[in-house]
């Protein structure tokens, strides 16, 4: 019975936490993300991989993006990719945004191959 | 393997619900290794499993079944199918392995198998399956599973998420045959981490490590 009373408890602390958590990444999260996604939506900047890179940005439409595991799966696949500087996933918005090194290049053929490959369908791909 | 394990195993296969930790999705990235880890009041397990592409995984499951004191180690062979749709994801895993049991000083040959279908959302979750293990001269173990899940907030990518879930388990080899075990389950970045009590006396916990 103990561990009921640490489950509860754990739950009762996780929920300021995810308040936090979700307020933070809302202030994160470009307008265009804020949201359900569109290609229109696609124009706005991703800022935070161009301001970290200061390089090339490219905002990926995806299906299947449910959960935290499905994030890291991505950035692990995406991040061992030549160039690739930054991955970022947008749970709500359902975007994975890549940034790249300015000499790199990553088709749009090449992106949704390496998605599929990490489990996921690309719909949508655009280059800012 | 006695005829209504025949006949359970052979419905949870043709329902399409059939080993495996039925509570964590053994097939990552391609490269990616899971180690799992779990305990309730049946049995431990330690499963490692590494994910060649999107369909398969291969891995090594050790299985201590506490309750009828004997243990399997073997390779395993996992092959999966994934629908995404723009809000959600439905996975389908079957699974078999074969290796050695130790009962009672002695040394049997077992296979296992099974299957497990899953369908969430970032709300919801949903999930059902079935294991079985069939050893010759020794026990058969069949276990059916299936969850619910709601996650009381929705989380963004790095947060710490959350879900409330309740697992029902079915085993018919067992002197108490149906368990409920309501649960927490929570994710943060590669760790996935659950935390239960069974009306079956005793507790779940069950670790996830994505590498």
């Amino acid at each position: 019975m103990k561990l009921q009373y640490i489950t509860l408890a754990l739950t009762a602390l996780s929920l300021p936490a995810f308040a936090a958590e979700s307020h933070e990444n809302m202030h994160k999260m470009p307008d265009g993300m804020m949201k359900d996604m569109d290609m229109s939506s696609m124009d706005k900047p991703a800022t935070a991989a161009q301001q970290a890179q200061g390089d090339k940005v490219i905002i990926a439409k995806v299906n299947g993006l449910v959960c935290d595991f499905c994030a890291q799966a991505i950035k692990k696949t995406l991040m061992k990719e030549n160039g690739v500087t930054d991955v970022k996933v947008d749970l709500t918005a359902k975007t994975v945004t890549v940034g790249l090194k300015a000499d790199a290049t990553l088709e749009e053929a090449r992106l949704k191959g390496l998605l599929k490959d990490a489990g996921y369908d690309m719909t949508a791909y655009k280059v800012q | 393997m006695r005829p209504s394990y025949q006949l359970a195993a052979i419905s949870g296969l043709l329902a399409g619900t059939l080993p495996l930790a039925v509570w964590a999705r053994p097939i990552t990235y391609p490269g990616g290794v899971n180690v799992m880890v779990g305990h309730d009041p049946l049995m431990d397990m330690v499963h490692t499993d590494y994910t060649i592409n999107k369909n398969w995984a291969v891995g090594w499951a050790d299985t201590n079944y506490r309750q009828d004191d004997y243990n399997t180690h073997g390779p395993q062979v996992t092959r999966g199918w994934r629908w995404n749709y723009p809000d959600s994801q439905a996975n389908v895993y079957v699974s078999g392995g074969a290796g050695p049991t130790f009962i009672d000083d002695k040394t049997r040959l077992s296979g296992w198998g099974g299957a497990s279908v899953d369908w969430e959302d970032r709300r919801f979750y949903t999930q059902a399956g079935t294991n079985f293990q069939t050893t010759a001269n020794g026990p058969d173990f069949l276990w059916q599973s299936a969850r619910v899940g709601v996650a009381p907030y929705i989380a963004e990518a790095g947060g710490l998420h959350s879900w409330l879930m309740l697992q029902v388990d079915h085993t018919p080899g067992e002197a108490k045959t149906w368990s409920a075990t309501p649960m927490l389950r929570q994710f943060w970045g590669d760790y996935l981490w659950e935390a239960g009590v069974s009306t079956r006396g005793g507790v779940m916990l069950n670790l996830m490590k994505t590498f």
